[in-house]
């Protein structure tokens, strides 16, 4: 069943049928990518699920906030990653304007190549590239070079100053890359 | 840092992506220019960049989407529907939109209108009737008793020992027999009452004296 499906159940009674036309398309083109961001952010199944579900309720019923439809995506990804960031402050996991050591902490933190290769595909190995890298790093490279927002942008959603968030940013891309390289190697 | 310096791998991380500040980023812009080493640096996180991006967007092979969405847009119905339903109860719960404003604009506002409601009875009440107030009011004020000029000549006093009216320098009394509690009262219609109540048997008696 198709999630446009879902919304067209008794029921569900949007407004008017422009209305849940808009709900429908919301829907059905941005859920997977508002998840998969969320679970970069949150790093699991369960609490990503929930966050996606919140920032969609949220969005759906202020969708007459949304002046133009063809920013539709950037709006409901602002609600969905304002949400995962309002989470992780919510449970203490991370505070954004701490900056980590970039001195080579994957030495410390990695298994042996050996067991890492045997575990099976390179996108897996990337996607293990990105698990490596701390919370306030992750949410911080996520939203520049996923989400595509400026620094400045970023630094609003995560309450700090521009230069913690290039420090996030910066770290977490020489890590992901001295990762890399490592693997290569 | 000069031209033959290498930038540090923050700067290349950065300078990929042009979040370098103005003037690093034309130092580096130089450095890189003229360094193979460090274009290649810069190349690969940019290639980085994109890889970075596809894999956060690559759904884990152990999330099973399908089940997942279906369950997620479930669930996003419920909510909508939950959240219609409770929006009536919210909305009247909140605190009404119009208002005055400060507490001493509605303090002033008040009084605007009690001004207009008192000018309207005092412009709308017989003259008669206003000098009697004014005389209540000083007698309520004065705790003294209550005198009423019913007519040129003609005075009806209540007290607390009863009711009394005098005329051409004559007087009647209508008193409470013993010292009984009376309770006494006078209208603006030009009459005044006494009543009492007989310990004795706990029969009630009223004298109203009407002048005409």
């Amino acid at each position: 069943m198709s999630e446009a499906d879902h919304l067209e159940k008794p029921g569900f009674r949007p407004a008017d049928a422009a209305a849940a036309e808009l709900q429908n398309r919301l829907i059905s083109e941005n859920m997977r990518r508002v998840f998969l961001v969320i679970y970069r952010m949150v790093g699991n199944v369960a609490d990503a699920q929930d966050l996606t579900q919140e920032a969609f309720i949220k969005a759906l019923q202020r969708q007459d906030q949304l002046k133009d439809p063809d920013r539709a995506a950037q709006w409901l990804s602002r609600i969905a990653s304002n949400t995962a960031i309002d989470f992780l402050r919510r449970h203490g996991r991370v505070n954004f304007c701490e900056i980590d050591e970039v001195a080579d902490p994957l030495i410390s933190q990695m298994a042996s190549p050996e067991q890492e290769v045997l575990r099976g595909e390179r996108k897996e190995m990337l996607d293990a590239g990105l698990r490596r890298l701390t919370e306030r790093e992750r949410t911080a490279l996520l939203l520049r070079d996923v989400e595509g927002l400026e620094a400045e942008e970023v630094a609003e959603r995560l309450g700090c100053s521009k230069a913690t968030v290039r420090s996030h940013i910066a770290n977490a891309r020489v890590k992901f890359r001295q990762y890399l390289e490592r693997r290569k190697s | 840092m000069n031209a033959n310096r290498h930038p540090s791998e923050i700067d290349l991380a950065l300078y990929s992506s042009g979040d370098l500040a103005a003037m690093a980023r034309l130092k580096t812009a130089l450095h890189v220019r003229g360094c193979a080493d460090c274009k290649t640096r810069v190349q690969a996180y940019r290639a980085d960049r994109e890889v970075a991006s596809t894999v956060a967007l690559t759904m884990p092979r152990n999330i099973d989407w399908d089940r997942l969405s279906d369950e997620m847009v479930g669930n996003i119905r419920v909510g909508l529907a939950a959240g219609e339903c409770v929006a009536p109860l919210a909305s009247k719960s909140q605190p009404s939109k119009f208002s005055f404003g400060k507490p001493w604009q509605q303090g002033l506002a008040y009084a605007a209108v009690a001004f207009v409601v008192m000018g309207a009875w005092w412009l709308n009440t017989p003259a008669a009737e206003l000098s009697a107030i004014g005389r209540i009011s000083r007698a309520l004020w004065t705790q003294t008793p209550v005198a009423m000029l019913a007519e040129p000549g003609v005075t009806v006093e209540a007290s607390p020992g009863g009711v009394l009216v005098k005329e051409n320098g004559s007087s009647m009394a209508l008193t409470s027999p013993g010292n009984r509690p009376v309770a006494v009262s006078v209208s603006l219609q030009g009459s005044a009452r006494a009543r009492y109540m007989d310990d004795d048997t706990g029969q009630m008696t009223i004298t109203t004296v009407y002048v005409q």
